[in-house]
């Protein structure tokens, strides 16, 4: 991912795009397969955890665009003319969208699905996790909801009590595989264990 | 600790799992099942002094062993040739243990928690051959000998299949490989030298003298005496290759007694693996798929009870997507 995009999207999810902002990000959006991979990712997260449906984030997207369109439309038209219906694209304006401009629409997607990790893990008597969503090249996200008391994902990124673990898991798998069932290459695997 | 080393000896009989009663079939039939219950016998009473090299994923080990039957008690040594000096020493069910300080087995085998591992039954491998084909595929030569070729086939894609090679006169298996779908060896397992029956000398078996090396000394007889009662157990697995069967289970604390690990370990006479659950640590974990030769190990997070997050790790010799849908087939059994 570019830095331009990558401070676009930035600026998405502080609410503080401009509208040229946000159209280039979602046409890059559908140019750029990993781009939209880590927005559809954001989105997965969150849906997953709401145990909603997965394919959300892909409408979200839609539903983003046309509201924009919409929006470009009635400034055309008439700035302060009352919301109605678009004259193309066939479907009706849904009454979730109110007066709010595409681009808080937008911002507030953005800023939900970061934000929504924190908020949806958030139960009472817990101290609030610290939520960290960090866009690395690749589009993948660095680390995702270190919590405190309550971890509600699995990061990405193995720190080293999670290669230790591992460790210890493969070996005592290793010496219980021999134990139980013991054959030549669990044995030798075993009697030659090095540590990766 | 000590009861980790034990497995060493349990000598290199093995392929367990293989060793089908072969009664039941002609004893001049050519049966593949036939050497393999003769290659578990040569390891555990032939002499035998060789050097071998295991070969897996990254890692490349050149490791001695030298084995006798003295009096009709096992005698074995497996000597380090590579890496950190180990020793294994075996008088019948006694063993000695030799490493030095800082070594991985002995930094790992503390940092993980203790507790004896309950075998749940054991199981009989019967029915091998519903999950593998065996068969004969030419001769070749290791060591300087000759040898026959075995083909140990899966018949799906959960598990990887093996070729061993089995000295023509003794019956000692002299290399292996373990294999993924595409033929890629994942394992290799080779002499390189061996030196069998009166070439073999008792004074080969007497351990070096390691210059501030721990010994670690235990019994074998202990490890036979385990409980064979099945735990309860709490998890379920809602998906599983078929053939693979629970071999062991237990639930063991960590050192600092302040949470349990789950074990459950599954087998099908050949491939095996091992779940392990515990309570989410505080600090999270990550999402890990991890491989290394024919090892793979895979997290995934999980629901408890009181929809408290666990956290799965998956450990075993299998293909990637195999050990993916076990983890992810993981479920708590609600009591009733």
């Amino acid at each position: 991912m570019s830095e331009k995009l990558r401070e676009s999207l930035s600026a998405i999810v502080d609410d503080e795009a401009d509208e040229f902002e946000l159209r280039r990000v979602l046409d890059e959006l559908e140019k750029n397969p990993e781009l939209k991979r880590s927005w559809d990712r954001y989105h997965l997260i969150g849906t997953v955890m709401r145990n909603e449906h997965s394919d959300r984030a892909v409408a979200l997207r839609a539903r983003v665009r046309r509201a924009l369109d919409m929006e470009q439309m009635q400034g055309v038209k008439d700035a302060d003319e009352p919301v109605v219906a678009p004259a193309a694209g066939g479907e009706a304006r849904t009454p979730w969208l109110g007066r709010l401009t595409g681009l808080a629409v937008a911002a507030s997607v953005a800023l939900a699905v970061v934000l929504g990790l924190n908020t949806i893990s958030e139960t009472p008597g817990t101290t609030a996790p610290e939520v960290a969503a960090i866009i690395v090249e690749g589009g993948s996200i660095q680390s995702v909801g270190q919590s405190v008391g309550q971890s509600v994902t699995l990061s990405s990124v193995p720190q080293t009590t999670d290669e230790e673990r591992m460790a210890a898991y493969i070996m005592h798998h290793t010496q219980q595989r021999a134990m139980n069932q013991a054959n030549v290459a669990a044995l030798v695997k075993w009697a030659t264990y090095q540590r990766p | 600790m000590r009861r980790a080393f034990s497995f060493v000896f349990l000598c290199f009989a093995c392929f367990s799992g293989l060793a089908i009663s072969y009664q039941a079939y002609g004893e001049d039939a050519p049966d593949p099942r036939r050497w393999l219950t003769d290659m578990n016998r040569a390891f555990t009473e032939l002499s035998y002094d060789g050097i071998f090299s295991f070969y897996s994923g990254s890692d490349l080990a050149s490791v001695r062993i030298v084995h006798m039957l003295v009096d009709g008690e096992q005698r074995e040594r497996l000597i380090h040739l590579t890496g950190a000096p180990r020793e294994f020493i075996r008088r019948g069910e006694e063993v000695d243990c030799i490493l030095m300080p800082g070594d991985d087995l002995l930094a790992l085998e503390s940092s993980i928690p203790t507790g004896p591992f309950a075998r749940a039954f054991v199981r009989r491998y019967d029915n091998i051959s519903e999950y593998y084909a065996l068969s004969f595929s030419g001769e070749d030569r290791i060591a300087g000998r000759l040898t026959v070729r075995l083909a140990i086939t899966p018949l799906d894609e959960n598990r990887y299949g093996y070729r061993l090679w089995l000295d023509k006169v003794t019956r000692l298996l002299l290399q292996s490989e373990l294999v993924d779908h595409e033929g890629t060896k994942l394992e290799i397992f080779q002499f390189s030298q061996l030196k069998l029956g009166s070439e073999v000398t008792p004074a080969a078996l007497e351990p070096e003298k390691l210059q501030g090396a721990r010994i670690s000394h235990l019994s074998l007889a202990t490890t036979a005496t385990l409980p064979v009662t099945k735990p309860r157990v709490s998890w379920e697995l809602r998906w599983l290759p078929a053939g693979f069967e629970m071999s062991a289970t237990e639930v063991r604390s960590t050192p600092s007694k302040l949470k349990s690990v789950n074990t459950m370990m599954y087998t099908d006479g050949l491939a095996a693996f091992s779940v392990f659950i515990e309570d989410m640590p505080p600090a999270g974990a990550a999402s890990m798929v991890s491989r290394n030769g024919a090892t793979v190990a895979v997290t995934h997070l999980t629901q408890g009870p009181q929809a408290n997050n666990f956290l799965v790790t998956l450990v075993g010799e299998l293909p990637t997507p195999t050990a993916q849908r076990i983890a992810q087939s993981i479920q708590f059994i609600t009591a009733p």
